[in-house]
């Protein structure tokens, strides 16, 4: 059974304006999926509607299906806010772009990172703690005490990406879905962003859903994509396909875009440039 | 032996006495081969290009503008230095003034220089000159845009023509260097791509020096034949650009291109 499965869904303004235009994909347990486009693509509402996250003036249509791979699948199109928070973080959860927005600023890290875990895992005192600390140990945070007892403003932006990961991952959903994580993040610290999520994912044998416009940093951490384009899905297949022979116009373009930046670098590099 | 157009000696700088940002940086803008200031965020990329505009004063050590202290106090030397030396900032979306009119906005540069060729030049919003109007659309075409952009307000456009119109401003005057602080991180990949050629371009054809700072190697690989890499206020590695990428000798610049997320082959 499919952890995610989307089919004919459509995101409409109130003035009828479709953000999000028929939008069919399945994500099976273990599967990772790149979810690819530019500005405007519908890509984060896409991901927000999965998460029944969608802002009040907006719509969603179509069906959504969330399983824990197992049993138990559950509409979220139409869902009670009741329902949706059984199933946020501990079948599906989101990583946003801005770990600085994400996290609540008046709020020390170890206390954000205790709630789900007492939620969820029922957990209190030291095996609290300890569950903290250990949760902050998987996602390669250095000083896990010195984190937990911090502010959000107080630790750099890798710290609280690494923070919001483990927040996300708290309650071991099945699904994690990923919007542009390491796109706020220094050149160095992604490349460790991206090896800790690559390596938590198949350690945990999830099932991942990850937003880019950055046809190189999708390709790091899964090689099956889909393309959007003002809404729309405008092609979908294998990150080698898609770089190889893109079938769609739009595609074509950000893909000849992506390979001029990375061939820069090489023709630098031999000194072969004007 | 030309000197260069801009210098900087021994250059420190800190905000109100505080920690060091900058530390002893000597970089040397030559006519004609354009720069790329690489570093990630708080390696201080920014502070130098702002030292170079004259918005900060160094702490301590100097920065020459052809070859003679720059001194905003010199209003002689502070006109010249502005007419030769403008900018372009990474944010279209906060660097234009959504009240003004494009055509006003990009001859902001001649007003404020008193290059405007007419005499109520400073004046009201209806007194733009032939000769304003004729060299804004002169910059609307050297930059891609349609003449009758200069009718339009910034909101109708997208951020890639923003950016294109902040550049247009920036060359309206016909300086020697361009400074561009990060100048096509906010855009799209294509859209990107297409900015970067419209620089190179300006480069090529009108004479324009670029400094460049950006997080972004490949983007200073695109553009810049020289790269300074600095890493928390030093200046760690400095030299061609295919000396930088391809026999990086420090190992933070070795850092940096191990990082870099490539194309699978």
């Amino acid at each position: 059974m499919n952890v995610l499965e989307v089919h004919d869904l459509s995101v409409e303004t109130g003035d009828d304006y479709k953000v999000v235009s028929h939008v069919s994909f399945s994500v099976a347990p273990g599967e990772r999926l790149g979810l690819i486009g530019e500005s405007g693509s519908g890509k984060s509402m896409t991901a927000l509607a999965v998460m029944g996250l969608l802002p009040a003036e907006l719509k969603a249509s179509g069906s959504l299906l969330l399983s824990n791979g197992k049993d138990a699948l559950m509409q979220i199109v139409g869902a009670a806010e009741k329902d949706l928070n059984e199933i946020r973080g501990t079948v599906a959860s989101i990583v946003f772009q801005e770990p600085l927005t994400a996290l609540d600023p008046l709020m020390k890290i170890g206390r954000q990172l205790s709630e789900p875990l007492r939620r969820w895992q029922g957990l209190k005192g030291e095996e609290l703690n300890e569950a903290i600390i250990a949760a902050l140990t998987e996602v390669r945070i250095n000083k896990p005490g010195r984190i937990a007892s911090s502010y959000p403003y107080e630790i750099s932006g890798g710290e609280r990406q690494r923070a919001a990961i483990a927040m996300a991952l708290a309650c071991e959903p099945s699904l994690l879905i990923a919007d542009e994580p390491t796109t706020a993040l220094d050149v160095t610290v992604q490349a460790e962003v991206l090896d800790l999520l690559d390596a938590i994912v198949a350690k945990r044998g999830m099932s991942l859903l990850f937003i880019s416009h950055d046809l190189a940093v999708v390709s790091k951490i899964t090689d099956h994509v889909l393309v959007m384009k003002d809404g729309s899905v405008v092609e979908s297949g294998s990150l080698r396909d898609v770089l190889r022979s893109p079938r769609h116009p739009y595609t074509r373009d950000l893909v000849a875009s992506a390979k001029e930046l990375d061939n820069a670098l090489d023709i630098a590099k031999k000194g072969a440039g004007s | 032996m030309t000197s260069p157009i801009l210098e900087t000696r021994h250059l420190n700088f800190s905000y109100n006495f505080g920690v060091p940002i900058l530390n002893n940086v000597n970089i040397s803008i030559m006519k004609g081969k354009n720069v790329g200031l690489v570093g990630e965020s708080g390696s201080g990329k920014s502070t130098v290009l702002r030292l170079l505009l004259g918005i900060h004063r160094p702490t301590q050590g100097q920065i020459l503008f052809a070859g003679e202290e720059l001194s905003l106090k010199n209003r002689e030397q502070a006109r010249r230095f502005r007419s030769q030396v403008q900018v372009v900032f990474q944010d279209p979306y906060s660097s234009l003034d959504p009240r003004q009119r494009v055509d006003r906005l990009i001859a902001e540069p001649l007003r404020s220089l008193g290059l405007a060729k007419d005499a109520n030049s400073g004046g009201n919003r209806a007194s733009i000159s032939a000769w304003t109007e004729n060299e804004v659309v002169e910059a609307l075409r050297s930059v891609g845009l349609p003449a009758d952009s200069a009718k339009r307000y910034p909101d109708e456009f997208s951020g890639g023509q923003r950016q294109r119109i902040a550049i247009a401003r920036a060359i309206v005057c016909k300086p020697q260097v361009l400074l561009a602080d990060e100048p096509v991180s906010a855009l799209d990949v294509s859209t990107r791509v297409r900015v970067i050629d419209l620089i190179a371009d300006l480069g090529a054809t009108k004479g324009l020096t670029i400094v460049m700072v950006s997080h972004d190697l490949a983007v200073v690989a695109a553009l810049c034949k020289q790269s300074i890499v600095l890493e928390r206020g030093v200046v760690v590695e400095q030299g061609e650009t295919a000396m930088v990428l391809g026999a990086p000798g420090h190992p933070y610049t070795q850092k940096l291109i191990e990082s870099l997320p490539r194309l699978p082959v």
